[in-house]
């Protein structure tokens, strides 16, 4: 089984939402099960909303690029950005055994990413961060 | 103003509330992402604000939880508890208690 799809949304939360549900779209068109859905969507929500909350100092519009690329065993999900140079693989993991009263709120999103996909792959080019979430189907 | 500014405009709002003496449970029956972690946040500190002596979030409904939401009841969490009082998750669906074991905070959950 293999299909593609290429999707751009702008920098704001309606979009990001939309996108999720084309994702959804997407997921059921190719009998993706739920479980690989869930856990992709997540990374999405997470990195997406780091995008929009941190890669940008103007408040201009920003385009981001989705391709999604299926191709048994794997689906990847690619997504482009022009905001600040941003690798979500150089961040440290937080230290779980911390008591719960102690936890620093930071650095969650970036951690279910790591917990939710198989890989990721991050590379800078022509101004634009390019990261590349790997989820086996 | 354009509807794409306001994301839940004339969407229903998806989070109910049900009152049981000094309780209040907060059920949320949508996916948690950014959007209704800060709808959520609203509904919790009006409900400090009312005084509630314990506040449920009872998330059996809600298929997604994303960081943000985790975040918003991890702070009010935190908050309560300092006051000598409660706010926890209660009934968390099999996704949500996946999110709560995988970032380490499964005491956010009531027992």
């Amino acid at each position: 089984m293999n299909a593609q799809l290429e999707l751009t949304l702008a920098n704001q939360r309606s979009a990001v939402a939309q996108l999720q549900d084309q994702l959804e779209a997407f997921a059921r068109q190719h009998g993706l099960a739920a479980r690989v859905l869930h856990d992709v969507q997540l990374a999405l929500e997470e990195h997406l909303t780091n995008i929009l909350s941190y890669g940008y100092d103007d408040k201009l519009e920003h385009q981001i690029r989705i391709r999604l690329g299926l191709s048994a065993p794997e689906l990847r999900v690619e997504v482009e950005d022009d905001g600040h140079p941003f690798n979500p693989l150089e961040r440290p993991a937080p230290d779980l055994s911390q008591p719960i009263d102690e936890r620093p709120i930071g650095g969650l999103g970036i951690h279910m990413m790591r917990k939710a996909l198989d890989g990721m792959e991050y590379r800078r080019a022509d101004g634009k961060n390019i990261l590349v979430m790997i989820k086996r189907i | 103003m354009c509807p794409e500014e306001f994301p839940t405009f004339g969407k229903i709002m998806p989070i109910e509330q049900n009152i049981s003496g000094e309780s209040l449970e907060l059920m949320v029956s949508a996916r948690i992402d950014g959007t209704v972690a800060n709808e959520l946040e609203v509904a919790i500190l009006a409900a400090i604000k009312q005084g509630y002596q314990a506040i449920y979030v009872n998330l059996a409904q809600a298929t997604f939880l994303c960081s943000a939401g985790i975040r918003v009841l991890l702070q009010y969490h935190r908050q309560m508890k300092g006051k000598g009082l409660k706010l926890l998750v209660s009934r968390p669906s099999p996704e949500v208690a996946s999110a709560l074991e995988m970032t380490g905070f499964p005491e956010l959950v009531e027992k």
